[in-house]
C-alpha cells in the first residue's frame, strides 16, 4: 500500500470541506483509480470533476491517466482566476505537461 | 551588465511591492535599456455588478512560481527585450492596493509594450492562482476573468 495526498485549491477546497486528503492506495495505482477513491471518500468531488481544468502530480500538470506512486501529491485544479476555464491544454502546456505514462 | 537574479525578477509574495524600486532594479540590468513599460493590477471595489470589500489570492506553491518563471522565460525568447519583472501578491488585499506588477524593459518602447501585455495575459491564463472576493453577500470565487 502507498499513501498519496490530494490537495484542493480555490472553491474546490470549500466543496471538499478541507485543504487536502490523504488516501491509502495500492502502490502503484492509476490516476483514474485515485479519482474514484477520492469520489468515494468525498462524494461532493464528483459533481465538480467537469470544472477541473488540469491535474497536477507533484506540481507537474499531466494529461490523461498516469501511474501514481507512494508519496505522490495530486491536485485537481479549478480554473485559474484569470483564465476562462477553456484553455486546459494551454495551461497544461505552459505548466510543463507531460505525456501519458511518461513520468 | 549586472548578473540577473531570477528570484528578484519573478516573485509571489504577501508583501506590497515598490514600483519605483523594481524599475530601478531592472534599469540596473543594462545601460542599453531605453524603454520600460509597466502594468499594475490593483484591487477595485466593484466587480460584475457587485460591491467588493476585499480580495484574497491563493496560489499553488512551487507550481505557481515555476509557471511564473516560465512566463518570463517565454517572454525573453519571444520578444526582443532585455528583461522582465513579474510580481504577484497573495493573501488578503485591501481595495486600492496593488496586486500584480509586470515590468518589461527593452531598447525601444514598442517591444516593451508588446512584451508587457503578453506577460500579463499569459500570467492570467497559466499561473495557478485563485481569487476570491468578499462582497456584502459573502465570499465569491472568481474564475472567469479574461
Amino acid at each position: 500500500m502507498g499513501v498519496v495526498v490530494v490537495r484542493f485549491f480555490g472553491h474546490f477546497k470549500e466543496v471538499a470541506g478541507r485543504q487536502e486528503v490523504t488516501l491509502h492506495v495500492p502502490d502503484p495505482s492509476s490516476l483514474n483509480h485515485i479519482r474514484e477513491m477520492l469520489e468515494e471518500t468525498i462524494p461532493s468531488m464528483k459533481a465538480i470533476q467537469k470544472q477541473v481544468v488540469g491535474v497536477a502530480v507533484n506540481c507537474n500538470v499531466i494529461q490523461g491517466d498516469v501511474v501514481i506512486h507512494d508519496g505522490d501529491e495530486i491536485a485537481f485544479l479549478p480554473p485559474f482566476s484569470g483564465g476562462d476555464g477553456t484553455v486546459v491544454s494551454e495551461q497544461a502546456s505552459a505548466l510543463g505537461a507531460r505525456p501519458l505514462r511518461s513520468r | 551588465m549586472a548578473k540577473i537574479d531570477i528570484k528578484q525578477r519573478v516573485r509571489i509574495q504577501k508583501e506590497p511591492f515598490s514600483i519605483e524600486e523594481e524599475i530601478e532594479k531592472i534599469k540596473s540590468v543594462s545601460t542599453r535599456i531605453g524603454g520600460i513599460v509597466s502594468f499594475v493590477g490593483a484591487a477595485r471595489d466593484f466587480s460584475k455588478g457587485r460591491e467588493v470589500c476585499q480580495i484574497e489570492f491563493e496560489h499553488y506553491p512551487i507550481m505557481a512560481e515555476r509557471a511564473l518563471e516560465k512566463v518570463r522565460e517565454e517572454a525573453l525568447r519571444q520578444f526582443p527585450i532585455i528583461d522582465v519583472t513579474i510580481i504577484h501578491r497573495i493573501g488578503m488585499i485591501e481595495i486600492g492596493e496593488n496586486i500584480v506588477l509586470v515590468i518589461a524593459a527593452a531598447q525601444h518602447r514598442k517591444e516593451a509594450f508588446n512584451a508587457c501585455e503578453w506577460c500579463i495575459d499569459r500570467l492570467k491564463k497559466t499561473v495557478p492562482i485563485w481569487k476570491s472576493e468578499t462582497t456584502p453577500e459573502g465570499k465569491i470565487w472568481v474564475e472567469a476573468h479574461p
